[in-house]
């Protein structure tokens, strides 16, 4: 039986009515402000605090981005049940899109995935240390997972939309292979959880794994979110085009 | 044979019960009672599968669910018999009820289905909370060592099948999917050196 996992930060934000999602009249701030995840999107777009009182519409043309792309990230990011409508969808512009996975792509694996996993060979030194040999395995083969499930993203799927969207027809790909391969790169990190709280020696106490715990716990979220617009945005989008291409 | 116990004020219904049950050959009604103390004192400790009560009895001890009076029998079926009115909240309560106005056969049909319901839902219940068995830490370690499901099947001698129902055992009561999260269980829990 799985237990429900319980959000670190409540998170109850249900959404009935499109009124009570993000809009570009909000200001900037308030987006952090109702949800603290956001902390991660905003630099993925190069938008940095200390924003004042801007609002989200005049922060997106001062950089240059699209405010409609911004918002369904962070709609997405912050309302579980939000799905934008086909509208929105087919506004979207593919090449936001990919700038932004590619970016998320550079942040997961420069910053975010290293920096949980320096702190958990730090942690494991200083309280488990016959085992760190397993652990900095574990970490290394997580590194190179997500490197390769990258790569082919980077290497294959995103060249491939940049021709579509040139307007060639590479015939030998398509976005539906894409889609049956997408692996998934978080079964590792729960994995990882489930140790952590489960199997570590008692020297290895809360306080010494609590900030690497919500880090994950916090990471995972943001994968998940990071799949969804692959798997639903992404995909969907470039069906439609590789549909009005064929005729 | 499945043991009963009765707790009963009416000595005509409880004798009925107990002559219903018994004449099919399936039940031992090994004491019967008519009041909750005297269960209480009378009880002598051995094991027995379900418990019939009455929910009358249950009020003067202002304690109304079946849950709480009987805590110390979590493991046994406490059904409740039914023949006036009793409350739902303390109906919902016992595991189920036995209808003094269904014929034989189907109280006896209810009776062994509400048995038979509690002992599937406590396997159930035990197995998820379970440790690992000796043979699943077996295959775990062997799984963390790089084995695939046709080698440990051939070292177990087991089937692929077999093998491949542990490993869903593994996966459901560690909560670990991958193999490099298994085998950081396997070395953390002493199944494999490093």
């Amino acid at each position: 039986m799985r237990l429900a996992i319980f959000r670190i930060f409540a998170e109850n934000n249900d959404i009935n009515m499109n009124h009570s999602l993000f809009s570009g009249k909000m200001k900037l701030a308030d987006l952090i402000l109702t949800n603290c995840r956001l902390l991660y999107v905003f630099p993925l777009f190069g938008i940095e605090i200390g924003m004042g009182e801007t609002t989200v519409k005049n922060a997106c043309e001062k950089h240059g981005i699209s405010t409609d792309f911004f918002l369904l990230v962070c709609n997405l990011y912050t309302f579980d049940k939000y799905m934008p409508d086909s509208d929105i969808l087919s506004q979207i512009s593919l090449k936001d899109l990919l700038k932004y996975l590619r970016n998320s792509h550079t942040d997961y694996l420069e910053h975010r995935i290293p920096k949980i996993t320096d702190r958990i060979l730090q942690s494991i030194k200083s309280c488990c240390t016959k085992h760190i040999k397993v652990v900095t395995e574990f970490c290394e083969k997580y590194m190179r997972e997500v490197i390769t499930h990258f790569n082919y993203e980077e290497k294959i799927v995103f060249p491939y939309i940049s021709a579509l969207l040139n307007g060639d027809k590479p015939t030998d790909y398509n976005i539906k292979q894409y889609e049956d391969n997408h692996s998934n790169i978080d079964a590792a990190l729960e994995d990882l959880k489930n140790i952590i709280i489960k199997y570590l020696p008692p020297e290895c106490t809360i306080e010494k794994w609590r900030d690497i715990l919500i880090d994950l716990f916090l990471f995972e979220d943001d994968l998940s979110k990071h799949t969804l617009l692959e798997d639903k945005i992404l995909i969907s989008v470039v069906e439609r085009i590789e549909n009005t291409a064929k005729k | 044979m499945t043991r009963i116990i009765i707790i009963e004020p009416s000595p005509i219904v409880k004798t009925g019960i107990k002559k219903i049950l018994e004449d099919t050959g399936l039940f031992n009604v090994i004491s019967a009672y008519h009041d909750f103390p005297s269960f209480k004192s009378g009880h002598d400790g051995q094991h027995f599968d379900a418990l019939l009560v009455n929910p009358a009895i249950i009020h003067p001890y202002k304690q109304f669910s079946a849950k709480t009076l009987f805590a110390d029998y979590a493991e046994i079926s406490i059904i409740a018999i039914l023949y006036g009115y009793a409350d739902t909240e303390t109906v919902s309560s016992f595991d189920g009820i036995f209808n003094i106005y269904n014929n034989e056969a189907q109280a006896v049909k209810n009776l062994q289905k509400i048995i038979q319901e509690k002992d599937k839902n406590l396997d159930e219940a035990n197995e998820d909370v379970a440790e690992l068995s000796e043979r699943e830490k077996e295959i775990l370690a062997a799984v963390a060592n790089g084995l695939t499901n046709k080698e440990i099947a051939d070292k177990c001698s087991i089937s692929v099948h077999t093998v491949i129902s542990h490993r869903k055992n593994i996966t459901r009561k560690t909560g670990i999917k991958t193999i490099s999260g298994l085998t950081i269980y396997a070395v953390f829990n002493n199944l494999i050196s490093q």
